[in-house]
């Protein structure tokens, strides 16, 4: 009884397996000094429930925002979401002119790294930790 | 007139009506990632920008110009990547590419090592405020920056283009370039006047 005790102990005190990964992240390498940058990725939610994101931590930043790019009226804006809902079994693509991670107060040496680590958080208490790459956006891809 | 004579002569103007045709229509159609025609074209005065950027001058030069700050992570650089795509097919005595920033203040001492991260024929430019304005007034758009708050900032998503005696002659929204066709379509507002 006292072993089986121990066992549903053990397994509660373990951290929570992510059902959401990560695909074709990277970082915007943006000039020195420029203080601000983009994360792009695919979410995969591989469980039977939704799944909001919770938090998003950065080391080398200060804040991170959700953000989507828009064209409305001939005038070119960010405007932050409100959350981020990962329906089950599907994916959201962040991409470059539409969602994005907006990273703001980047430390000074940021951009002299090849990679950034994240740490996401979901809402059923699972988190992710992953190093992105940083890289230049190659142009023939640069249209949305 | 012989009716071989007449055979030719009719022929030859059927041929001419085609080909007129043909050029009246495909110059009606522009083709992807092509600049849009602005007709009057309004004149624009760019002396009042301060420029920064390798040997930096716009003297009898065309010049592409778009909008943006060197805090916004996703729409500038990728409009900037584009034009440091457009400066590979010209000399830049010719054709100058000019980033004007609507943020001066944060901007001006971040800006020269900001545009050259992309191509070394960018400049970059600010003004006054009343100066940007006015810029901004003669090319038809208007532009908003919060530092504090960036979803009140926002800008044209445009790159403009104008002539070496300072018309604003054509323009093309930034997610409309098409890497194979616009660097040939911007060939065509430009080349033929190598011809006066």
């Amino acid at each position: 009884m006292d072993r089986a005790f121990s066992l549903v102990l053990m397994m509660m005190s373990l951290p929570a397996f992510a059902e959401v990964s990560l695909k074709n992240s990277w970082v915007r390498k943006m000039p020195k000094g420029a203080g601000v940058t983009a994360v792009y990725l695919d979410f995969f939610n591989s469980s039977e429930t939704p799944l909001e994101l919770e938090s998003i931590d950065c080391p080398s930043a200060q804040s991170i925002e959700i953000h989507e790019s828009k064209i409305v009226d001939a005038k070119a804006m960010m405007l932050p979401v409100d959350g981020l809902t990962l329906p089950p079994n599907q994916v959201v693509s962040l991409k470059p002119g539409g969602l994005h991670l907006m990273v703001m107060g980047l430390h000074r040496e940021a951009m002299s790294q090849k990679a950034l680590d994240f740490k996401f958080k979901f809402s059923d208490g699972s988190s992710l930790t992953k190093k992105i790459p940083i890289q230049t956006e190659p142009v023939n891809q640069a249209s949305p | 007139m012989s009716g071989r004579r007449f055979f030719l002569l009719s022929i030859l103007a059927l041929g001419l009506s085609f080909g007129l045709g043909l050029a009246l229509f495909t110059s009606k159609t522009p083709s992807k990632g092509s600049f849009k025609e602005i007709s009057p074209a309004p004149s624009v005065d760019l002396s009042q920008l301060n420029l920064v950027g390798q040997n930096p001058t716009l003297a009898d030069k065309w010049v592409i110009l778009t909008f943006g700050y060197t805090q916004c992570p996703d729409i500038c650089p990728m409009s900037l990547a584009k034009m440091a795509q457009l400066s590979q097919s010209w000399d830049p005595s010719e054709v100058a590419f000019l980033f004007v920033t609507i943020a001066p203040e944060w901007d001006r001492e971040h800006l020269k090592d900001y545009v050259s991260a992309f191509s070394k024929d960018i400049y970059g430019a600010y003004a006054s405020s009343a100066q940007l304005q006015k810029l901004a007034a003669s090319l038809k758009t208007t532009y908003s920056y919060d530092s504090i708050k960036p979803e009140k900032s926002y800008h044209s998503p445009h790159f403009f283009l104008i002539t070496p005696d300072r018309r604003w002659v054509a323009y093309l929204r930034h997610d409309e370039f098409e890497p194979k066709n616009t660097p040939k379509e911007l060939a065509k507002w430009i080349e033929p006047f190598h011809w006066f």
